[in-house]
């Protein structure tokens, strides 16, 4: 799901940074005021969980593949801010130390994957009883950003054409994107699902 | 959390962290994806899945420099190929995307030496950077033993970055969150 550079038009990537670098600020601000310190062990392992299971592809029907983000896990267990913030980290550190992803494209990540994935986690938690709402969390988690990526990237050809009418970066339009990603996404949310429930029974009991 | 579950917590965490490092970085290989570049008078960008097989049968776009529209637009050959011949020096671009956002832009440098070189004439680039002893030419699209043995010792090389890249990754990550966490806990006193 990670968008790589070079797909994005500057018109989307430049205020992207610029949103993203101010919720970057507010939810650290948030986070110094209300973490305590005694989670962060917790925190550091699901992070690095989060970041370990993407690096493991899952082969789908078509001869594609995609992969857990973790998000919902992140978001069940520590709330949304902190699945923005953690998936920042983790996308910043697989494009810098891997190369997946990319530097123009990481707000673009965070804030679809991140922020959007962490907020329909947590409206995934809002089910009863609570094991049915983790594992939304987890479904959603993957489908919501799924959804979000396919409409940015769907977004590029509209916005972005040379003087012969070509589309200057990511070049299909929704009708193509939409089915392509999220359709896949919509089976590894099980994934993420059962991962988010597993890490819940495993760290979470307690977490609001 | 009380003591006795944060030492819990540590072995099951390196144990868990240990087996998905195991599985994954494999997999991952699978899903990244690598380009190579020959420039020459007969450009070759050839894009592969991590784990070498092709991106065949994607759509691509050559773009010239400062050139208004695409300069060659198809899809890629069953070997995940794209062919051009560049008509003026500077950097090219050629862009795979898949519908499903799977691809990559690749700035290819043609200069006038290598524009005047003989038709077999070629430079080699990967996205991955390896040193490449002996010329390469345009043979090089053809499958024979050396070609082969080529391939596997490039497959072992990126499998070695991919691990070493993988794990200072997740070294890297547990040092800014542990500093995270002693400022945390400072800040708290």
């Amino acid at each position: 799901m990670h968008i790589p550079d070079g797909f994005i038009a500057p018109q989307v990537y430049g205020p992207a940074y610029g949103v993203a670098g101010v919720l970057w600020a507010a939810g650290l601000r948030r986070l110094r005021r209300t973490l305590e310190p005694s989670v962060m062990p917790r925190l550091a392992v699901v992070t690095a969980a989060a970041y370990v299971l993407m690096l493991v592809a899952i082969p789908l029907p078509g001869g594609t593949t995609a992969h857990i983000t973790g998000v919902g896990m992140l978001a069940a267990l520590f709330g949304a801010w902190q699945a923005f913030l953690s998936l920042s980290l983790v996308f910043l550190i697989q494009a810098l130390a891997l190369g997946d992803g990319g530097v123009t494209s990481l707000p673009v990540n965070a804030l679809c994957v991140g922020l959007g994935g962490g907020l329909a986690a947590r409206a995934g938690l809002l089910l009863r009883p609570r094991a049915v709402g983790v594992f939304a969390a987890g479904w959603l988690g993957a489908a919501v950003p799924a959804l979000l990526v396919a409409l940015v990237l769907g977004w590029q050809p509209h916005l972005a054409r040379d003087g012969a009418g070509q589309p200057l970066y990511f070049p299909f339009g929704w009708q193509l994107t939409v089915p392509a990603i999220v359709l896949p996404h919509l089976l590894v949310g099980i994934a993420d699902g059962a991962v988010a429930l597993a890490a819940w029974r495993a760290l979470g009991r307690g977490t609001p | 959390m009380p003591p006795t579950r944060r030492f819990r917590l540590i072995p099951g965490a390196v144990t868990v962290l240990g087996l998905l490092l195991a599985l994954g970085v494999p997999a991952a290989r699978a899903h990244g994806v690598r380009t190579e570049v020959l420039a020459g008078p007969t450009s070759v960008v050839t894009v592969t899945h991590d784990d070498g097989s092709p991106l065949a049968d994607t759509p691509f776009t050559v773009l010239a420099p400062e050139g208004a529209g695409p300069f060659l637009t198809g899809r890629t050959d069953a070997h995940g190929r794209v062919a051009f011949q560049p008509d003026r020096p500077g950097a090219w671009k050629v862009r795979v995307a898949g519908a499903d956002g799977h691809g990559a832009v690749v700035t290819v440098a043609v200069d006038s030496a290598a524009l005047a070189a003989p038709a077999t004439g070629a430079t080699v680039a990967t996205h991955h950077a390896h040193e490449h002893d002996h010329a390469h030419d345009e043979a090089h699209v053809h499958a024979d033993a050396h070609a082969h043995d080529h391939a596997h010792d490039h497959d072992h090389a990126h499998t070695r970055d991919r691990w070493s890249g993988a794990i200072a990754g997740l070294l890297l990550l547990l040092l800014v969150l542990g500093v995270g966490g002693v400022l945390l806990r400072r800040r708290r006193g």
